[in-house]
């Protein structure tokens, strides 16, 4: 084992990988940034590329891409309210609110040094079990993939603080609108009013730049003399130690989630960010800071993004199966140079199963390297007229929007979901609840399908399956919290 | 007499200039790259097949052939921007059996040869059945008695509706009579996951999906939905053999919007050609486990045709 | 700290997502629901409608018992207002007057609504932010803008 990673180490410190490592490390964290051009849109872009790489060096860059993604994705979601990656819109709840208070620096930097700790940590965790976790994957059919799903939204629910029920309104909806365009399973056109503009259905990331950013300038516009606070000096730009004091744990529990979670192909990160988020609620001594700027709320989720994108590759290197559409790419340049993972990888090409691991410790620390310092500059970005920082805002939204499809209908949704945000917001309807549940609807609307035809019918299945079943006491348990409270009277402790 | 001649030498000249500009005009395509959509997701056999086709574009055709996935709706959406697409030879599908020749066949879905001009087919991969090696049945004949055993029981594990498996599927069942309960899959990746974990009892999918799982004795082959036997399992009968004739090739190849000039036509499938007949392209297709079968426009043409008609057949027999 | 954003806000949002709800219900019939051991494309929408219906209506009944959970108050509508027909604006002549135009009068529309006062120092950045973010986007990371009667103008 020490030895494999040993020659792994030899293989990931060439000259030529670290600078691949180093190159993919930095892009990944620009378009992780930048909104629009998402990491399996740019890694489809390099592929040619790497036709005259090495293997491993193919899939050094190209993972960099990817994890570098995920620790670029939460600057915007911190800086500006707007999640530009599934694993980050959980960020916002906490990291826009911190940023709000003048805390910008503290949440940036958190969120760095607790992608880091997730990162490497589940290095390790892949170094040392990925065979043992393969095993786990493929133990998910579609009973588990429902409970988990379930679990999820109903943590998503509770998560979102205010009256359960608005949350639980809003997680439906959120699933409703998951079934616009074409029907995964049958082809058949849902709720497309005809328009081929929707028959792609609706993207997640064009719904989010709506609620989350477009309708925090439109309710930033009521008192327009509020320039986000930066307070100078040193400690506000580095997390304080009473921050760390309170970010440790999370961080640790956000990297387990993360991992394990993340194992699972399709929604794994997604679900991973915000189960941590709300085991950190539930489980905090003061859960009434969730929502306003609490900095458990931005490390647990970002630890959990960071360890799910590593142990996301496991299926692929241990099964041959890509658990999403980034390292789907990453199976095609192994395979272009007649390389097939699965289950003998390590075996038959040790060099590039333990180079490409190897490497991923090495882009964690370039990162940590590469985003440190950019705290700074990112906090100072913020020190120009809330006017400006405004159009940015606004700026970034629109051309994240129309760079999904190419088009200005999208541009159009997205300011229709923002007028929508706006008006939740006022009514006390929370937003992250239906971007959850619009992410993750088809993945249970798909197993739920599934489940009943191969139990002809028989609900049963959900309970005789004991890793669902499991899953499904869970979820009844997060349930039971909210539930009393609406009883009680529909509000849960006033924010 | 002067004035004749040199009337004659510029009437000569300018119909020599337009020939050549006629000619030209077909040895200028193409000026620019070439857009490729596979209307597929990312890393299946198609966009494999797709990318080490077109590695070596450059080299035989002047440009590079640029892929761009357009997943979505079975194949529907890819192809229905293909058809659209000005027929200059600038945009083509990476044309497959299911999105190609099934969905429009039988549903009426998605685009077929009534609205593509075929330009060549690169190769087909022979699709085949599989079980887990524990299940209770070693063969093709004992897992039809199994079923027939056990009505409703069997499992089967689809790669999307219409799809090789699910057609071919309901072709067995049909033909043996067996009932089972036929699940739906976002395509062959998720459904061998699901063979593998035990969540469905069989599934059908290119043998190059399942070969790194059969060698290392994770998936057992039952038999090959081919004419003839697979050379790379010589003991692994074909469903003919066992006596239920079904035989499915899913092929891959290139589909140009309706209306391309033939020159074009002929001068990609030329390319084409030549791509496939490369060194390092037959060596990373035979590293998929598959090989190259190329057929020019007018062959291809034909099959494609046949196979569309037998497909509107079958789907009016299987529908319910 | 029981501020009511809207008096009747649940009741208008109850009952907006009440029909929602029966739409969904309407389009899941309409596309078929099946049965549990066949489902059709319709069954997870329906399932879906029959939720939101079933939530809603309890908003309803909550907010009738006067137990109305509030969100933000409005402390100004007016500015929201225009950034709003701003927006809508902005979406409707994006195609034609192209991405820079457009976004550079949207600019405008927001910091006038802002009140900033309109001079060199504030149009500056706005117009620079325009122009920039396009070359930025279009020219440099290949994310198509819509071009507009610029386009036109320079014969793209």
């Amino acid at each position: 084992m020490l030895e494999n990673l040993a020659s792994g180490f030899a293989v990931a410190l060439s000259p030529w990988n670290l600078a691949y490592a180093g190159f993919g490390a930095v892009l990944g964290t620009a378009i992780g940034v930048l909104p629009g051009l998402g990491p399996p849109a740019t890694i489809a872009m390099l592929l040619p590329l790497t036709y005259g790489m090495e293997p491993v060096s193919a899939v050094i860059m190209l993972a960099g891409i990817f994890y570098g993604a995920m620790y670029g994705g939460s600057t915007t979601s911190i800086l500006l309210n707007i999640p530009g990656e599934a694993g980050s819109v959980v960020t916002c709840l906490d990291g826009y609110r911190m940023t709000r208070a003048g805390r910008a620096g503290a949440a940036l930097g958190i969120a760095a040094i607790g992608s880091f700790i997730a990162g490497t940590l589940g290095v390790l965790g892949l170094s040392l079990i990925s065979p043992i976790l393969a095993d786990f994957a493929l133990r998910f059919g579609p009973a588990e993939y429902f409970s988990l799903v379930l679990l999820g939204l109903t943590m998503a629910v509770y998560l979102s603080g205010g009256s359960a029920l608005k949350g639980l309104v809003m997680t439906v909806l959120g699933l409703l609108l998951g079934t616009i365009g074409l029907d995964p399973v049958f082809g058949a056109e849902r709720f497309t009013f005809g328009s081929s503009n929707l028959t792609d259905g609706l993207d997640f990331v064009v719904v989010a730049m709506g609620l989350f950013g477009i309708a925090e300038v439109l309710s930033n516009l009521e008192s327009p003399e509020q320039p986000v606070a930066v307070k100078p000096g040193i400690k506000s730009i580095f997390p304080t130690r009473e921050d760390w004091k309170r970010a440790w744990a999370p961080i640790a529990r956000g990297s387990f989630f993360g991992f394990f979670i993340g194992i699972l192909p399709g929604g794994g990160a997604i679900i991973s960010s915000f189960v941590s988020y709300a085991v950190e609620k539930k489980i905090s001594k003061h859960p009434e800071q969730f929502g306003h700027g609490a900095i458990e709320g931005v490390a647990a989720p970002e630890s959990a993004n960071n360890a799910a994108s590593v142990s996301s590759f496991i299926p692929l290197l241990t099964l041959g199966i890509p658990g999403n559409a980034s390292i789907a790419m990453i199976l095609v340049a192994l395979m272009i140079h007649g390389i097939r993972p699965g289950p003998q990888l390590i075996a038959e090409h040790p060099d590039i199963f333990w180079g490409a691991v190897a490497s991923m410790y090495l882009g964690n620390v370039m990162l940590l390297a590469l985003n440190l310092p950019l705290v700074g500059l990112w906090v100072k970005l913020l020190q120009v007229p809330y006017s400006l920082l405004a159009l940015v805002v606004v700026v970034i939204c629109v051309v994240g929007a129309y760079s999904v499809h190419n088009s200005t209908f999208d541009v159009g949704v997205m300011i229709g979901f923002g007028i929508f945000g706006y008006l939740l917001r006022k009514t006390g309807f929370p937003a992250a609840p239906l971007v959850l549940a619009m992410i993750l609807g088809p993945i249970l609307e798909r197993s739920l399908q599934q489940a009943m035809i191969s139990s002809a019918g028989d609900p049963l299945i959900f309970v005789q399956h004991p890793l669902s079943a499991a899953l499904l006491g869970v979820a009844a348990l997060v349930a039971l919290t909210p539930l009393l409270s609406l009883m009680r009277g529909g509000s849960t402790k006033p924010a | 007499m002067k004035l004749a001649s040199t009337c004659g030498i510029a009437a000569v000249s300018a119909l020599a200039a337009v020939l050549c500009w006629g000619t030209a005009s077909a040895q200028e395509f193409p000026s620019k790259p070439i857009t490729l959509i596979i209307p597929s997701g990312a890393g299946g056999s198609h966009d494999m097949t797709a990318r080490a086709v077109t590695s070596v574009a450059n080299e035989y055709l002047g440009q590079p052939i640029i892929i761009q996935l357009k997943p979505g709706g079975g194949g529907a959406i890819g192809s229905d921007q293909v058809a659209k697409a000005a027929p200059d030879g600038y945009t083509i599908l990476f044309g497959g059996p299911n999105w190609s020749t099934t969905l429009p066949a039988v549903e009426g879905r998605s685009k077929g040869p009534n609205d593509l001009d075929p330009i060549c087919r690169i190769n087909y991969s022979p699709v085949m059945v599989a079980a887990k090696p524990d299940a209770p049945y070693k063969t093709f004949k004992e897992m039809i008695t199994w079923a027939k055993a056990n009505p409703g029981k069997l499992v089967f594990g689809n790669a999307g509706p219409w799809s090789q498996a699910d057609l071919t599927w309901k072709q067995i069942s049909k033909i043996t009579g067996i009932e089972s309960r036929n699940v739906p899959h976002d395509g062959g990746g998720p459904s061998t996951l699901a063979l593998l974990g035990g969540h469905v009892d069989v599934a059908i999918n290119p043998t190059t999906t399942f070969i790194s799982y059969i060698q290392s004795g994770k998936l057992r082959p039952l038999a090959v939905l081919d004419d003839e036997r697979d050379p790379s399992f010589p003991d692994v009968p074909t469903a003919k053999e066992e006596g239920v004739d079904v035989v499915y090739y899913l092929w891959r190849g290139m589909l140009a919007p309706k209306g391309t000039p033939r020159p074009v036509i002929e001068k990609l499938a030329d390319a084409c050609k030549k791509m496939t007949e490369d060194k390092t392209v037959q060596a990373m297709i035979k590293s998929f486990g598959d090989r190259i079968q190329y057929l020019g426009p007018d062959e291809f043409g034909k099959v494609w045709r046949a196979e569309f008609e037998l497909h509107k057949e079958l789907g009016t027999s299987l529908k319910k | 700290m029981q501020h009511r954003g809207l008096k009747s806000g649940d009741l208008i949002a109850g009952g907006f997502f009440l029909l929602l709800g029966l739409g969904a219900i309407v389009g899941a019939v309409q596309l078929q629901i099946g049965t549990p051991s066949e489902p059709q494309p319709g069954f997870f929408p329906f399932l879906g409608g029959v939720g939101l219906v079933v939530l809603s209506s309890l908003l309803l009944v909550q907010d009738w018992r006067g137990q109305s959970s509030g969100g933000e108050p409005f402390v100004e509508v007016r500015r929201p207002l225009l950034a709003t027909v701003g927006f809508v604006a902005f979406v409707v002549m994006l195609d034609p007057l192209g991405y820079v135009l457009a976004t550079a009068a949207l600019s405008v529309v927001l910091l006038l609504v802002l009140g900033v006062r309109l001079g060199l120092r504030s149009l500056l950045p706005a117009v620079l932010l325009s122009i920039g973010s396009y070359l930025l986007f279009d020219r440099m990371l290949d994310v198509p803008l819509p071009e507009g009667i610029l386009g036109a103008l320079f014969g793209h």
